[in-house]
């Protein structure tokens, strides 16, 4: 097995493991972090959403190999103490049912408001479209996206 | 929070405070009487207050005692139970004796708890009680549970409270009835002294319980946490990723487990390729016998997977090679004959509605983490059901249930699916085989080709109008996939037979004063695995019944919301239609191509009329703008939770009518990905709007009240704007053939609203 290095929330890590492996279960069987979700292994839900390099994609379509010397940004490092906008905003408007689907909207919703100052509903739609949830608290999501949205507009 | 020193640590989330564990390596939550005795540091006393069929039943766990006469008098069923703890930083911990699936019952049971025990909210801490007969019925489905506990997690607060007071006004050497409490301390206000809780609790514990049923409930009006909108418990470990879900359990050296599943219903296993899969890096051990195919365990979730690819298995598919969607639909149309309308009727209005397989698709697949140590299991598992796990578990490894210990975990959606126990049962075949600590996942193919699901169904129906547009007849009879045959007529008289697969409910009778309104379900055999989904049969026949009134309406030349007024005979059903209607403004003009159409449901033991603002586009896509729902589920416990269940069902209706569902071909589900089996995206959330009534009546279930009316409604608001009825779902873009778009004329043309009717903008808050 080729020990393939990158960083997580941070942190240096090494994992030897199958290049073919996709990212979501290194993190979730081999790193211990299991906040990443597995809903679908098919690119399709978005539950197991982190980022690569500031940029938000599916991790159990992500092989290990394509994320050496990157840096990976999971629900745990997103802030320091649970406060990124996004997530207080989530609790402040009660978002999650069952729970399981929101870290990977939150981090896809944190590189939107990463890349973009200024969103709407319609950039809400497009952007959040990859990730499902199967509650239906999608109202509550974009709520709590446009009043993140409003307070770390510059 | 405190993290107990074992294997038994549970994870207690500080409610108000947003602290939170911070070990996300913990086991998942879970307490037991051993933790309860023994485990946290700090813990003053525990009570355990136990209420029988809302009568006469309490017990308790105290430091040099064991809870025989609990479990002597308890009877699995019968005893529903709570545990509260007060801790001496005046700390308060309640455990939830059933799990969450998403609806909120860590939240919403316990505040009923913290409310009698006249606690601040912000004081209280949620732990996770396990699988055990001293809590009662554990399993959660049909809208039961605030129904269920409502009375009795009431009782036990108070109790507790009771016992606090006891004591407070022994020590001062006055009566009882002179002193109150209020967050958390008992005060005298004679003497203007108070005692904390955590001061008086370890000497309340020795005192005796009063009799549950003799100790005095709140009046509704002083009510200070019930009917607030308390945000979810575990908002603060989601949202930061330490929750803890079935799949989330790690206990040391913990393998990996998928299984080969037949492609097909009744497909039998020929060969597979032994050396390949074992080849692979990280394949641990084959084993055969699970679930009709062969499990593979690995290192890692990863290699349990690149086995099952190696494993290449062989299948026999004849059994089932000639079912396929196709045929399904011709048998149950051959279920039922078209019943005709009543001799004499001026009018006669016949229809046919179609519905397909649904699967669950929990956003979790299934999982169940098993470890076995000295002949004693622990489990780990997302379910609706705790002690049905625990049964599963212990006949799959073949050990008494009192070696088991079911931790009940955060699950992943529910919906119906976690009431059946077949995954922890082959995680107990896996662990037995191979002994030590297994996770057994289902992938998503898995998952949506082998649920237990939804029924499909073929509704037949027939009714008359006389002269003046009232109904004189109305027959609905409805064929639904069964893996058992046979007529529900024959079991009026008892429904067990006819719900002996979980896919009934739905019965004779309803909320309209029509003679015949209804159903008469006819179980039509098919192979097709089929259990309860998110409001079981009501689904469906809500569905036909609503949709088909519409058409009386329509042909009775009435308004659709005037015609279900006249109609309707459940008095709190009346207001929630006006209430509805006047929300998406009923009545008011619309651009050509949008349409309004409303829809209303009774059941579980609450009331909902939900109406829908639909646009369709020239090139029939329809588009769902906005869902108003008026709610009458008598005393809202928790608002914030009742809207979100509301939200919840009208993104499954929204799903379900455009786009989701289950087809067969040779014998095999077609779908197999949420790429195929499409459910609801976030730009096709309508806005959604929810008044609930204001209400003391005992409190109704909410899990699928929200479901039955909204794709009614959708499809009628989608009869207004097109002219089109749609006869089955989901909607196919055929079945809008012909609509020509907004400026084609609409045939026949929505009758006009009757003036008179709408509407006052704001109704009577009260709902009277």
């Amino acid at each position: 097995m080729p020990t393939i290095a990158f960083h997580v929330n941070d942190e240096p890590r090494e994992v030897d493991a199958d290049g073919a492996m996709p990212l979501l279960w290194a993190l979730r069987d081999l790193l211990g972090l299991t906040g990443t979700k597995f809903g679908c292994g098919t690119g399709d839900c978005g539950a197991c959403t982190v980022h690569v390099d500031g940029r938000a994609q599916p991790s159990c379509v992500t092989e290990l190999s394509r994320v050496a010397g990157k840096q990976v940004r999971t629900i745990e490092g997103l802030s320091a103490n649970g406060d990124h906008p996004l997530q207080r905003a989530w609790q402040e408007h009660d978002v999650p049912q069952c729970g399981y689907c929101q870290a990977g909207q939150i981090m896809t919703a944190a590189a939107l408001l990463d890349s973009e100052a200024e969103v709407d509903d319609a950039r809400i739609d497009q952007a959040m479209s990859g990730n499902l949830c199967r509650c239906g608290t999608y109202q509550r999501i974009r709520a709590a996206i446009l009043a993140a949205a409003a307070e770390v507009r510059p | 929070m405190t993290a107990h020193e074992d294997s038994n640590r549970p994870i207690a989330i500080d409610a108000g405070s947003g602290a939170h564990p911070t070990d996300t390596q913990a086991a998942p939550p879970g307490i037991n009487r051993r933790t309860l005795l023994t485990g946290a540091a700090g813990l003053h006393v525990g009570l355990f207050i136990g209420v029988r069929g809302g009568a006469t039943f309490l017990a308790r766990i105290r430091p040099d005692g064991s809870p025989q006469d609990v479990l002597a008098q308890g009877a699995e069923g019968a005893m529903l139970g709570a545990y509260v703890s007060v801790r001496a930083d005046g700390g308060v911990t309640i455990a939830a004796p059933v799990p969450d699936i998403g609806q909120g019952v860590r939240t919403s049971l316990v505040m009923l708890v913290a409310e009698e025990l006249d606690v601040d909210w912000e004081s209280v801490t949620v732990e996770q009680a396990v699988a055990g007969a001293e809590f009662g019925r554990q399993s959660i489905g049909g809208s039961g549970t605030m129904r269920s506990y409502y009375t009795p997690l009431r009782q036990a607060g108070a109790t507790g409270r009771a016992v606090l007071v006891a004591e407070a006004a022994s020590r001062w050497g006055v009566e009882a009835s002179a002193c109150r409490t209020e967050s958390g301390r008992v005060l005298h206000d004679a003497s203007s002294r108070s005692l904390s809780y955590a001061e008086l609790a370890e000497a309340a514990a020795g005192r005796p319980l009063p009799n549950a049923g003799s100790v005095s409930l709140k009046s509704p009006a002083d009510f200070r946490i019930i009917g607030q909108p308390i945000h979810r418990v575990d908002n603060a470990d989601v949202v930061t990723g330490r929750a803890i879900y079935g799949m989330d359990a790690r206990p040391d050296n913990l393998r990996f487990a998928v299984v080969a599943r037949p492609p097909a219903i009744g497909a039998r296993l020929q060969g597979f390729d032994e050396a390949a899969a074992r080849a692979v890096p990280g394949v641990l051990e084959l084993v055969e016998g699970v679930s009709g195919g062969v499990a593979v365990v690995g290192e890692t979730t990863w290699a349990a997977l690149q086995g099952r690819q190696a494993l290449a298995p062989r299948w026999d598919t004849s059994a089932n090679a000639g079912l396929g969607s196709d045929t399904i639909a011709a048998d149950l149309q051959a279920g039922v004959s078209a019943p005709s309308a009543p001799d004499g009727a001026a009018t006669s209005v016949e229809a046919a509605f179609d519905l397909p397989y649904l699967a669950h698709a929990t956003m979790e697949p299934m999982n169940c983490t098993v470890e076995l140590i000295d002949g004693r299991a622990i489990v780990w598992a997302p379910t609706q059901s705790p002690q049905g796990v625990r049964r599963g578990v212990a006949r799959g490894i073949g050990i008494d249930e009192d070696a088991v210990e079911v931790r009940p975990t955060l699950a992943g959606g529910g919906f119906g699916r976690r009431a059946s126990t077949d995954y922890a049962s082959e995680a107990a075949t896996v662990v037995k085989a191979v002994g030590g600590a297994i996770q057994l996942l289902w992938t998503r193919d898995d998952d949506l080709q082998h649920d237990s699901y939804r029924p499909a169904s073929h509704h037949k129906m027939a009714a008359g109008l006389d002269d003046e547009g009232n109904v004189v007849g109305y027959t609905h009879r409805m064929a639904i996939s069964s893996t058992r045959g046979g007529d529900d007529a024959a079991a009026a008289a008892g429904r067990r037979a006819a719900r002996v697969d979980g896919t009934n409910q739905a019965g004779g009778g309803g909320p309209y004063a029509i003679a015949g309104y209804g159903v008469q379900s006819t179980r039509v055999r098919i192979p097709v695995p089929t259990f309860v989904w998110r409001s079981v049969d009501h689904s469906q026949v809500n569905f036909a019944n609503e949709a088909f009134l519409d058409m009386l309406a329509h042909a009775a030349q009435m308004d659709p919301v005037a015609f279900r007024l006249a109609n309707l005979s459940q008095a709190r059903l009346k207001p929630l239609v006006e209430r509805a209607a006047a929300d998406i403004g009923w009545g008011r003009d619309l651009e050509a191509g949008t349409g309004l159409g409303i829809a209303c449901f009774q059941g579980y033991g609450s009331y909902v009329a939900q109406a829908a603002e639909v646009t369709v586009s020239s090139d029939g896509v329809v588009r769902i703008n906005r869902v108003t729902c008026a709610v009458d589920c008598g005393v809202a416990v928790n608002p914030s939770s009742i809207r979100a269940q509301m939200e919840g069902c009208v993104a499954d209706a929204v799903a379900t009518t455009l786009r989701a569902q289950i087809t067969l071909s040779e014998g095999a589900i077609d779908q197999d990905s949420f790429g195929s089996y499409e459910w609801g995206r976030m730009a096709d959330m309508p806005h959604v709007e929810v008044h609930i009534v204001d209400s003391t009546a005992g409190p109704g279930g909410m899990g699928e009240l929200g479901y039955p009316a909204v794709s009614p409604a959708i499809c009628n608001a989608i009869f207004a704007a097109t002219g089109k009825r749609i006869t089955r779902l989901p909607i196919r873009r055929e079945d809008l053939a012909g609509w020509a778009g907004p400026d084609a004329p609409v045939d026949p043309p929505p009758p006009e609203p009757d003036a008179r009717l709408f509407m006052p903008r704001v109704l009577n808050e009260a709902g009277s």
